[in-house]
């Protein structure tokens, strides 16, 4: 995947947690954090459906669980 | 007035600056819609808006819009087709049996009747696609086009099908798809905020590159491109929707830096669509658009909060904005697909009425009222905050020896900013240098990109300016001052300036009296001084680069 993508990911990933900038989100994932809600999860649809113009199907929201999965994602997208 | 909508960071960004004023919201809808809130509350934010917006539970509308005892004022709705008919939600499948045409008409004509009793601050449809609930594609048209009906009956502001995301309403029952949420958030501010402005009545163009593809002080009548064709179709266009907007009582006016006589010429020896008289008042001259927009408020006594201004140089409108906070400043797209967004801006400031008599004659009666046009003197607003903003680098050649010949050309086809309107061939030049004058150029270049040579000057032994032009395409730089200014890097300290008026050579007269505003004279002399001075003041706004052998 592009690197500018990949720092476009990242920065939705501390904007939809409110992270600080420059912050490591490469790690998070659904399991392990207990902000990533359903909320959270819509949150970051909308915002890469806005930001990557791009359409989420439905059965794509179960890929939606962890930065590493949502980049690979992308990167299936031609990102 | 900002064109795009919000993406998503971009949105969220602007929410962390605190605005003004505060306003409370009830946004209802059956779905959920707290996806909308971050563009919702960034379109608030850039109209000095603190937003907070309420919502309703999922799945409650129908019983919101039949609590009697609920104040709707300022409440929005949205309402989608399976508000209308319950049977066409695509959250609960398809139902039992197929949709009856007389019982949906039936449905829908209760929804009506209750939204009507409602009076809500604003109300949006969404005409997304319809799940295949009925027996015949037919009727599930008819359907389709009955409920679109009902939602015009009831005022509702029709948001595009495009906008539909079923994928996004089945997995979290918003019913408008993630790259949709802007521009949604667009036509729900533009209806609910902007309704309340003052209307705007007059539309105020420039020409060059606005009104018509090309320059009319440089390129002629003739050179002046709108017909519908190639080039000439963005320009065509928009003069066709001036027209109709002027039939329909909206006020055109002109703002242009022109000689006057060639505008007019202009208007009467081209078939453009707008003639001399469709036009309000015509301001065609070297001062400042703030000015000259200024007069034109004055004299058909009309508050600056009714002006749209549309220039395609983002320079004009930075400078008319500044002075004229309370005008619409317009950009004139550069390209046939930002052509869409604009007229849909522009129809929006100006909704179509029903047209009435009065509407048919108020150009008419307008220009009467106006008073003639009179010299504004003054400099306008000073865009220097602005001009920083642009990171303008200015590079500084001597031509007198190797490559000449973008700089001769300037010298023969420049026209308004031309100090004596001389044409040199190139063996004349050569001429020139041989007996020890010499010539430079400046190649400027900004944010937007390389503008390329735009300015010329040819200087004899003796420190006279034979030559000096500029490209029209930097009017409003300041770069005529800071090239000057910046001779003094190259070794000279003083020249002398002979100045011939001519038709075309306006801005060099306005550039005189800034220079030597006690002076009135066609021989003009710089000193180191004064030199200086230009170079510390003008040439703050540039990179100045000294290229090659000075």
């Amino acid at each position: 995947m592009q690197e500018i993508n990949v720092e476009k990911l990242r920065n939705i990933l501390r904007t939809v947690f409110e992270i600080e900038p420059f912050e490591n989100v490469d790690f998070l994932d659904q399991q392990h954090s207990c902000l990533w809600d359903s909320i959270a999860k819509i949150t970051i649809v909308v915002a890469i459906e806005s930001e990557f113009n791009v359409s989420i199907a439905t059965q794509e929201y179960s890929l939606i669980t962890s930065f590493d999965s949502i980049k690979n994602m992308l990167e299936k997208r031609g990102f | 007035m900002r064109i795009a909508p919000f993406a998503y960071m971009e949105a969220c960004a602007l929410l962390k600056e605190r605005q003004p004023h505060n306003k409370k919201i009830k946004i209802v809808a059956s779905g959920t819609i707290f996806q909308l809130e971050p563009f919702l509350k960034a379109e608030a934010a850039i109209r000095g808006i603190n937003l907070s917006i309420e919502t309703i539970a999922f799945g409650t509308l129908r019983q919101y819009l039949l609590d009697p005892v609920l104040d709707r004022g300022s409440d929005i709705i949205m309402l989608c087709p399976w508000d209308f008919i319950g049977g066409l939600d695509w959250r609960t499948g398809l139902p039992k049996k197929n949709l009856e045409k007389s019982e949906s008409t039936v449905e829908i004509e209760k929804v009506v009747n209750i939204l009507k009793e409602c009076n809500f601050g604003a109300i949006f449809y969404l005409n997304s696609p319809l799940q295949p609930a009925t027996g015949s594609i037919e009727l599930l048209r008819v359907l389709q086009f009955e409920i679109l009906a009902a939602a015009y009956e009831i005022g509702a502001e029709i948001i595009s099908g495009d906008a539909f995301g079923l994928d996004a309403y089945l997995a979290s029952g918003c019913p408008i798809s993630g790259s949709y949420l802007g521009k949604t958030a667009q036509i729900i501010a533009r209806r609910y905020f902007d309704k309340s402005a003052e209307a705007k009545k007059i539309i105020v163009t420039d020409l060059d590159n606005t009104f018509w593809s090309g320059i009319l002080g440089e390129d002629g009548i003739d050179g002046l491109i709108a017909e519908p064709e190639g080039n000439g179709y963005l320009h065509f266009i928009y003069q066709t929707m001036l027209k109709r907007l002027k039939s329909s009582g909206v006020l055109i006016a002109i703002a242009s830096k022109n000689n006057e006589e060639d505008v007019y010429s202009a208007l009467s020896m081209r078939n453009f669509a707008l003639k001399r008289d469709d036009f309000v008042a015509i301001r065609a001259s070297y001062q400042p658009k703030s000015l000259q927009i200024s007069e034109l408020s004055k004299s058909l006594n009309l508050g600056m909060e009714h002006f749209v201004f549309i220039d395609d140089n983002p320079l004009e409108l930075a400078e008319v904005g500044e002075a004229l906070p309370a005008i619409t400043t317009l950009l004139f797209p550069k390209e046939m697909t930002d052509i869409v967004p604009f007229l849909d801006l522009i129809h929006h400031l100006f909704p179509s009425n029903i047209v009435t008599d009065e509407d048919l004659t108020r150009t008419d009666m307008y220009r009467k009222m106006a008073t003639s046009a009179s010299i504004i003197s003054g400099a306008g607003h000073s865009i220097g905050d602005y001009l920083r903003t642009l990171n303008m680098r200015m590079i500084v050649r001597n031509r007198s020896i190797g490559e000449r010949v973008r700089a001769v050309q300037l010298i023969n086809k420049t026209n308004q900013f031309n100090i004596n309107g001389i044409r040199w061939t190139d063996n004349e030049v050569a001429e020139c240098l041989a007996q020890g004058g010499m010539l430079y150029t400046a190649e400027l270049s900004d944010i937007n990109g390389n503008h390329g040579e735009v300015l010329a000057l040819l200087i004899d032994n003796k420190n006279t300016i034979l030559s000096y032009v500029m490209s029209c395409r930097t009017f409003q730089r300041r770069a005529e001052f800071a090239f000057l200014g910046a001779l003094t890097l190259i070794g000279l300290d003083r020249v002398c300036i002979n100045y011939i008026k001519t038709e075309r050579n306006e801005p060099v007269q306005l550039f005189l009296n800034e220079l030597f505003p006690l002076e009135n004279t066609e021989r003009y002399d710089l000193g180191s001084n004064e030199l200086q001075e230009l170079l510390r003041i003008e040439g703050s706004f540039f990179n100045i680069v000294i290229e090659g052998e000075a």
